[in-house]
């Protein structure tokens, strides 16, 4: 079993989406990041070559400290990797050390935290990508409004996210992220805070926003179980320095319901994965 | 997109807002509280007056304190005096407010500056500041100029540091926002490091209105023929200890007026902060 399904660096799991036209693949090619700290540098990724589909959802799973963080703020251009290239739809993210912000313009991003404004009421936070991009007033607070009903939060649009518990904070700030219409959504652990009864329910929607914008999803988790439940691979990564131990098709038939995480299909997965990150060490 | 139907009715409900909520006997207690503090205090101040029996030249009654008040009140000069002080506290805070918020900024984002000036901003900090109204007096006259540097000076200090913290307390979590949308800097300032730093800039501007008060107050004390200051030295010099508690009533009105100014347009400015919510 897990030599059939666990392929080192297989090739992307090819998947059907509404909108193949607008979605955009990922590709990180020899990808190292090296921090400069007191006790001297930190390899925090090493070698990473990964080729993410238009439209796929891959989940990046392994321990604390293993740089999955790392490897998404490297995609989401928030950091410079220290060698090799990134690449979004085809076109190279950072050019002689500038970032190339036309390319990230259709990213969406949710973080660990939601990191709402708290100066803005909801419709105002979820509406801040329209903003910066110059639509009008009215428009972008329609838009909000709708995002608002598709994370569900109808009723407190014009809430102050301080009102809200974190579930709800967190699906505002998802909210947020799809405000651009984003043709790549990138996740850090983003209901790593919520409860297990919320973290599912929110999967749930996620797999529908998925389904339904067919974004290219890249999603950091330290649960494999959700990794497994959600993604098309699963992509494990081992720390020091960070590198790519597998990746793992998952090709349980969508859309995937709570009750999938019975079936003898889901269990073999999971075993396989933890069983591989317990042998790191 | 189209919407997608949550599954997941009952959640919205379900979650309960995290905020406090205050009582609505939470939120009117000061205002009975208040009062009848007031009243405790006059209500000792008599009996200390009429009981103990103090001097009327120690502790005038409240009774001769209030005829005192309105004498002065009916008084063609007070406003004038009011005015003059006014002018000065408000100028002072006003030029505090300017050049606390502009050195604060550039302070709290140049490290390099903020490390160089350090020394400097600490012996001014610890300095006695009125120490200098004589000095102002040589270089100003005794004109509502040399109040008006003192009333600066004097809230300059909370409104500057308050605005270097404020600069330098932008969430790195709200910094990932801003860059992951590829916001440019007037954006980046508008939406997000100005709105971070305001509640700084207000609560130095709290502790600012008060300190300008004193500053002019002070500045008027030792010199000059004009202001509210200039009134409590005239009355202490006439024996008139009514009418010095009566100018003191004045200031304290004067001051509690202009400090609910300040929290009034904090209200108004930042709706969303906690220090408005919780009154604090």
């Amino acid at each position: 079993m897990t030599q059939q399904t666990v392929v080192r660096r297989s090739e992307p799991f090819p998947v059907a989406h509404p909108d193949p036209g607008r979605a955009v693949g990922l590709r990180v090619a020899g990808v190292d990041k090296v921090y400069p700290t007191r006790s001297g540098e930190v390899h925090a990724l090493s070698g990473i070559d990964l080729d993410v589909a238009a439209g796929e959802f891959v989940s990046l799973v392994g321990r604390s400290g293993c740089g999955k963080t790392t490897l998404l703020r490297v995609l989401s251009g928030l950091l410079a990797p220290t060698t090799g290239t990134v690449e979004a739809g085809g076109r190279s993210a950072w050019v002689g050390g500038r970032r190339d912000d036309a390319v990230f313009a259709e990213f969406g991003l949710v973080f660990q935290e939601a990191n709402l404004f708290p100066w803005f009421t909801v419709v105002d936070n979820v509406a801040l990508p329209l903003k910066l991009r110059g639509v009008s007033r009215g428009e972008r607070r329609a838009r909000a409004i709708e995002l608002c009903a598709t994370v569900g939060l109808t009723g407190f649009e014009d809430s102050y996210p301080r009102e809200l518990s974190g579930g709800m904070r967190q699906r505002a700030a998802i909210a947020r992220a799809l405000a651009c219409d984003p043709s790549v959504l990138l996740m850090d652990e983003p209901f790593g805070a919520l409860d297990a009864m919320t973290r599912d329910r929110m999967n749930l929607e996620l797999q529908q926003i998925h389904a339904v914008s067919g974004a290219t999803v890249v999603f950091v988790t330290h649960s494999i179980s959700e990794a497994v439940f959600l993604a098309d691979r699963v992509v494990l990564l081992t720390p020091r320095p960070g590198r790519i131990r597998s990746i793992t098709p998952v090709d349980l038939p969508r859309p995937r319901e709570a009750e999938v995480e019975a079936t003898a299909g889901f269990g073999e997965l999971v075993v396989a994965l933890r069983r591989e990150l317990d042998q790191e060490d | 997109m189209t919407t997608i139907e949550s599954r997941t009715d009952g959640a919205v409900t379900a979650a309960e807002p995290t905020g406090e909520t205050e009582s609505p006997w939470m939120r009117r207690l000061p205002w009975v509280s208040g009062p009848i503090m007031l009243l405790a205090l006059l209500g000792v101040w008599q009996f200390t007056v009429s009981v103990v029996g103090v001097s009327e030249f120690i502790l005038p009654s409240p009774a001769a304190v209030a005829g005192a008040l309105g004498e002065l009140l009916a008084g063609d000069d007070i406003w004038g005096h009011i005015g003059i002080t006014l002018l000065e506290v408000v100028a002072g805070f006003g030029i505090a407010l300017l050049v606390g918020v502009a050195v604060g900024a550039v302070l709290g984002r140049v490290a390099w500056l903020q490390r160089a000036v350090q020394p400097a901003l600490v012996a001014l900090q610890v300095v006695p500041k009125v120490a200098f109204v004589p000095i102002f007096v040589i270089w100003f006259g005794f004109g509502p100029t040399s109040k008006i540097v003192m009333a600066a000076l004097l809230a300059f200090f909370p409104i500057m540091l308050n605005v270097m913290l404020g600069v330098r307390s932008v969430d790195s979590g709200h910094r990932d926002v801003m860059r992951g949308l590829g916001a440019g800097r007037w954006a980046t300032f508008r939406n997000m490091e100005l709105p971070t730093t305001l509640p700084y800039v207000f609560a130095g501007a709290e502790v600012a209105i008060v300190f300008s008060v004193i500053g002019a107050i002070v500045g008027e004390y030792l010199g000059g023929s004009e202001g509210l200051g200039y009134l409590v030295v005239s009355s202490l010099n006439a024996l008139d200890a009514p009418r010095l508690f009566a100018v003191i009533v004045l200031l304290a009105v004067i001051g509690s007026l202009l400090y609910v100014a300040v929290t009034t347009v904090k209200k108004l400015v930042i709706p969303w902060h906690d220090s408005v919510r919780t009154g604090v």
